[in-house]
């Protein structure tokens, strides 16, 4: 790709950054985990509700026209009534509020006084109530992300969806897990100019979020849309980047797209003219009664023709033809694709057939033909959103939402959505700021990377540990039990590897308590507890053993309780300690550790006499 | 008398924090010479926003911001507001016109004040509840292909705080529908009192000779989850395809939306607080099932019984009030038995516990009070706070103490069931009467035997 001249070109974007909390749920308080695990499934019905006007949002009526049913699934021990939309929802999680606040205050972003919870219509089945809350926490601030500074506009608090499982027939599954995790979302002003810019921006908001050390790791838990305009464009709104990279390929892909977009604009309007452009809609399977393209075969097949528009679809749009955009938007209305005329002969379908269908549409040579194998109801609107998406080429570019693409591109998805439909919640009570949360908020405000790497260096961590620690979740317990007296080694080793070690053998690390981990450390300080039996102290807590039982099973074996063990094993192993002399020494280790009477004594005690004992039998 | 003075000083000092705060924000205003309504904009933290002013009970700024959000804004943190316009007021609503279709069975939607049909002024985020026949068939046209439709608002009422006049009005308002001849009536209820009402309009419609069914929804109807379309469309179903003859109750089978269940009106009870499934029938089984897709019925009950022509209509609808409802527990004391006579209640309904015992205490002293009460021209009836399963005066030596007494047991009536009946009986007969026919079955408020396959409290 040709570097573009973005200045020149007037390009402006703008981001909308989407990022799960590791709180509870916004208002329910079952756990926030993800499970495949299914007990149950729930079907429902949707129906859209009508405005103060007795009328319909165009959406929500076409998904109630195509009579979806949503099967919702999920486990007892995950799932509770409010998911279900059988109970209202639970009081605000105190956790995530305070979250959204310290990543207002981050930004310089201001936060209203009164938080009112809001519902959002939504009838695609992802939320069981059919609206999804949210709630507009802040206003305006800013984000530095180096040479210059780009404002926020928005950043709202929003509950999760239901997670999308499969669609087939009218019926639509979802996992009522995801439904209710908390979302920040904030969204930035257009003030970014490059595509390596917006890449900044979004790491600049993802480390900002990660501070907090309360936001969910992993695919899916960050979601990003970009907001891409050029001058004489028009603002397109990209949805579902998961990865920071693809930003940058988005951005450029869009600025290819739209500027070819002008460019096709120009050729319209000088090459045709808005004349008559279509036709009626015909129906053309007589064309391809003998036909070897396998989904034509017996099918019901319609067309329309496209006054002198040959050519004209196999234009290019960014990576793709002018046909392409006409298809995504016929897609929308459930045919599954067109075929024009300028891609013809293909899939099957030979010249002569090609001249059939022109004969039945009555094409001379500058026309074009779209064709759909459908029914004639989804003919007829697909062939309408076709015709309106080519009346707008005249004018440039159409505003509208698109949906990335794995490698970057986009596919039109929907135009944009005006104001959102929204009303107030009314099961909950408004959430009041006061100044005195915000004072609250300011004094415990986390830690910036750069200070937290400083402060790192002076507690001694190495360098792996002062990398994995600065926006790992655990920073600021790290500092919290620090400052209360733990061992900064030993409690970075042991949050940053022993827990990971021992997730990676299946303790179940999730029961163990965080106050727990804490007393150990400081026990640890005190000498009650060995450091090297902190990872069996782990899996006793995990296993439910309290701290006084393992400080209890801590006995100090004196070392001439050790010395005798180890002339014992060393005796009874005589013949492998002549063999393999200090080799030997990790087996009998093994041994040693198994011996009843000496568990809790400490590991480095038990090798340095081992190894005496081995060098005398030398 | 201290503690009252303090109070009443925190109270001034509260009083007069949100004077002044509502002073300060009507001083907004005023200076900007705005009110609510307005369409403002102005700059917080730099940020522009524009939106309409809606109602404040607080010091704060109340914003219908054109995202869609509402938001409260400190008065003293916006900066260049300036008035945009005025937004303008709910316009009538769009409505479908509406054909009669001669082939069609009459419906008539008697409304209580609920929101069946309620649409969401998005503008100002309140949901407007309508009850007018095109209202109606606006937000639920499949009615249309089920029945002619007729609504009638019969008064606005919160459900929890019905009274005896209002329980009147409402079997008045469908006396007159039978009266006129429709197939079926159809009554929009909050859920609360939804049992109640529904056994109380069975006793007071006599030999009713159509289906009356009460439909309520446990889902707001302003949003697009609501089980209130189901409910009403198929109840609407059942009057158009059946010639059931009594009162019976509509609402969701299960949590699914796909059956919605006709129970009788002495046997149901609100079960849960919230689901959608929370009615359900007490020591009988639903008198049948509608799938909401297919629109079959499926009869649990004999078709044939409850089908069944009966003897003249009538209206009987006077109640009395001053019946009562009490609960036996350990801490129970006789001077709350004591209350009735002392009030002189003509009836007390007592939910004892297991299978109908009231507490005796010493030298009867507890029992004794029940007595007295019975011979103080209070008529006692004795239901079971299990619900499930049919009281007994004989079992236990103590349980024939209390029937002793001359209180009722009620076999296996619901306590409100038998709360209501009672009111109605000392309303429309004789204490002697009464008396007689609270213990017999009169609208199938008592089985005959008590089934195998009912209990199941899930």
């Amino acid at each position: 790709m040709t570097t573009l001249d973005y200045k020149t070109l007037g390009m402006k974007a703008g981001l909308e950054v989407h990022q799960q909390l590791n709180t509870g749920k916004l208002f329910i308080r079952t756990p926030s985990e993800l499970s495949d695990e299914i007990d149950f499934t729930i079907k429902r019905k949707l129906r859209p509700v009508a405005s103060e006007l007795g009328e319909y949002d165009k959406a929500a009526l076409d998904a109630f026209n195509r009579d979806e049913t949503f099967y919702y699934q999920g486990n007892i021990k995950n799932i509770s009534l409010v998911e279900t939309d059988e109970e209202p929802p639970q009081p605000l999680d105190k956790d995530a509020f305070k979250t959204i606040l310290e990543v207002s205050l981050l930004c310089n972003s201001l936060p209203v006084n009164q938080a009112v919870v809001m519902r959002k219509t939504v009838i695609d089945g992802s939320n069981t109530s059919a609206f999804q809350r949210t709630m507009l926490v802040s206003l305006g601030g800013e984000l530095d992300i180096g040479n210059k500074k780009i404002g926020v506009e928005t950043i709202a608090l929003e509950e999760d969806a239901a997670r999308p499982i499969k669609k087939e027939n009218g019926k639509v599954y979802y996992n009522l897990d995801r439904l209710g995790i908390p979302l920040i979302e904030l969204a930035t002003a257009p003030d970014i100019r490059t595509p390596e810019e917006a890449v900044l921006a979004a790491k600049k908001i993802g480390e900002m979020m990660r501070l907090t050390c309360k936001t969910k790791r992993g695919k899916g838990t960050i979601r990003q849309d970009v907001n891409v305009s050029i001058a004489k464009g028009a603002r397109c709104e990209i949805k579902g980047c998961q990865e920071l990279e693809l930003i940058k390929v988005v951005v450029e892909k869009e600025v290819e797209r739209q500027i070819d977009l002008l460019a096709l604009k120009e050729k319209l309007n000088k090459e045709i003219g808005k004349t008559n452009l279509f036709e009626d809609v015909k129906e053309v399977s007589a064309a391809f009664e003998n036909t070897g393209c396998k989904f034509m075969k017996n099918k019901q097949v319609f067309g329309m023709k496209l006054i002198n528009m040959k050519g004209f679809l196999g234009e290019k749009v960014g990576e793709k033809r002018f046909g392409s955009e006409l298809s995504a938007y016929a897609k929308s209305k459930g045919v599954s694709g067109i075929i024009h005329l300028d891609e013809l002969p293909n899939y099957g379908i030979s010249n002569i057939e090609v001249d059939k269908v022109k004969r039945i549409l009555e094409c001379s040579e500058n026309d074009n033909f779209v064709i759909s194998v459908t029914n004639k109801e989804k003919a007829l609107d697909a062939f309408i959103a076709i015709q309106n998406r080519i009346k707008a080429a005249f004018e440039g570019v159409p505003t509208e939402t698109r949906g990335a693409l794995e490698e970057g591109g986009s596919e039109y998805q929907r135009p944009l959505a005006g104001g959102a439909r929204m009303y107030p919640e009314t099961d909950l009570l408004n959430e009041e700021i006061t100044e005195a949360t915000l004072k609250e908020i300011k004094k415990g405000l986390p830690k910036s990377v750069g200070e937290r790497e400083k402060a790192y260096v002076k507690l001694g961590l190495n360098k792996n540990h002062i990398e994995e620690m600065k926006l790992n979740n655990y920073a600021r317990f790290f500092s919290e039990i620090v400052k209360n007296g733990a061992n900064p080694v030993v409690a970075a080793t042991l949050l940053l590897q022993t827990l990971t070690e021992l997730k990676r053998e299946n303790v179940s690390v999730n029961k163990i308590e965080m106050n727990d981990i804490e007393e150990l450390l400081l026990f640890e300080k005190k000498k009650k507890i060995n450091k090297n039996n902190l990872k069996n102290a782990l899996i006793d807590l995990s296993k439910g053993k309290t701290i006084d039982e393992i400080l209890d099973s801590q006995v100090s074996v004196d070392e001439g309780a050790i010395q005798k063990e180890v002339e014992r094993i060393v005796k009874a192993n005589g013949k492998l300690v002549k063999e393999k002399g200090m080799a030997s020494i990790g087996p009998l280790m093994g041994d040693l550790m198994k011996v009843e009477s000496l568990r809790g004594a400490d590991g480095k005690i038990l090798s340095e006499l081992l190894r005496k004992e081995i060098g005398k039998i030398k | 008398m201290n503690g009252l003075i303090h109070l009443e000083q925190l109270n001034k000092k509260v009083l007069l924090f949100v004077i002044c705060g509502i002073m300060e924000l009507k001083g907004f205003y005023k200076k900007n010479s705005l009110k609510e309504g307005d369409i403002i904009s102005l700059e917080y933290n730099k940020q522009k926003v524009k939106g309409v002013i809606i109602p404040s009970n607080t010091n704060t700024l109340m914003l219908k911001l054109d995202t869609g959000y509402n938001a409260g804004f400190e008065i003293s943190k916006v900066e260049n507001v300036k008035k945009e316009g005025e937004s303008k007021g709910v316009g009538k609503a769009k409505t479908i016109s509406i054909k009669k279709n001669p082939s069609l069975p009459t419906i008539a939607i008697l409304h209580t004040g609920g929101t069946i049909a309620s649409r969401v002024n998005y503008s100002t985020g309140g949901v407007i509840a309508g009850s007018n026949v095109d209202d109606l068939i606006t937000l639920f046209p499949e009615l249309m292909d089920i029945a002619n439709i007729e609504s009638v608002l019969i008064a606005n009422m919160m459900s929890e705080d019905m009274r005896a006049k209002d329980f009147q009005k409402i079997s008045n308002a469908v006396s007159e529908q039978i009266k006129k001849g429709v197939k079926g009536v159809i009554l929009g209820h909050g859920t609360d009192m939804l049992g109640y009402s529904a056994a109380v309009l069975s006793f007071a419609l006599q030999n009713c000779p159509i289906p009356v069914l009460v439909v309520g929804t446990q889902r707001s109807t302003d949003r697009g989850s609501s089980d209130g379309a189901m409910n009403l469309i198929s109840a609407a179903t059942f009057i158009s395809k059946t010639n059931f003859k009594g009162v019976g109750v509509c609402m969701h089978n299960s949590t699914n939306d796909d059956d919605c269940s006709i129970i009788n009106a002495t046997k149901v009870r609100k079960m849960h607080t919230s689901r959608r499934d929370a009615f359900k029938a007490i020591n009988d089984t639903p008198v049948a099932l509608i799938n909401y897709k297919t629109k079959e019925i499926k009869w649990i009950k004999d078709q044939v019984k409850m089908e069944k022509s009966t003897g003249k209509f009538k209206l009987l609808n006077k109640l009395e009030e001053k019946v009562g409802l009490i609960k036996m527990h350990p801490w129970i004391n006789q001077k709350e038995i004591e209350f009735y006579k002392k009030e002189k209640y003509k009836g007390l309904i007592i939910e004892a516990t297991g299978l109908g015992h009231t507490p005796i205490r010493e030298k009867d002293s507890f029992v004794k009070k029940i007595k007295e009460l019975v011979d103080s021209d209070c008529v006692v009836g004795i239901t079971s706070q299990c619900l499930y399963g049919r009281t007994n005066s004989t079992v236990y030596t103590n349980l024939r103490k209390v029937a002793e007494t001359g209180a009722i047991y009620l076999e296996d009536m619901l306590p409100e069931t038998a709360l209501m009946k009672l009111s109605w009986l000392l309303g429309n007969y004789s204490k002697k009467e009464a008396i007689e026919l609270l213990s017999k079955n009169l609208r199938g408020e008592i089985s005959p035997y008590t089934r195998t396959d009912v209990f199941n409290p899930e």
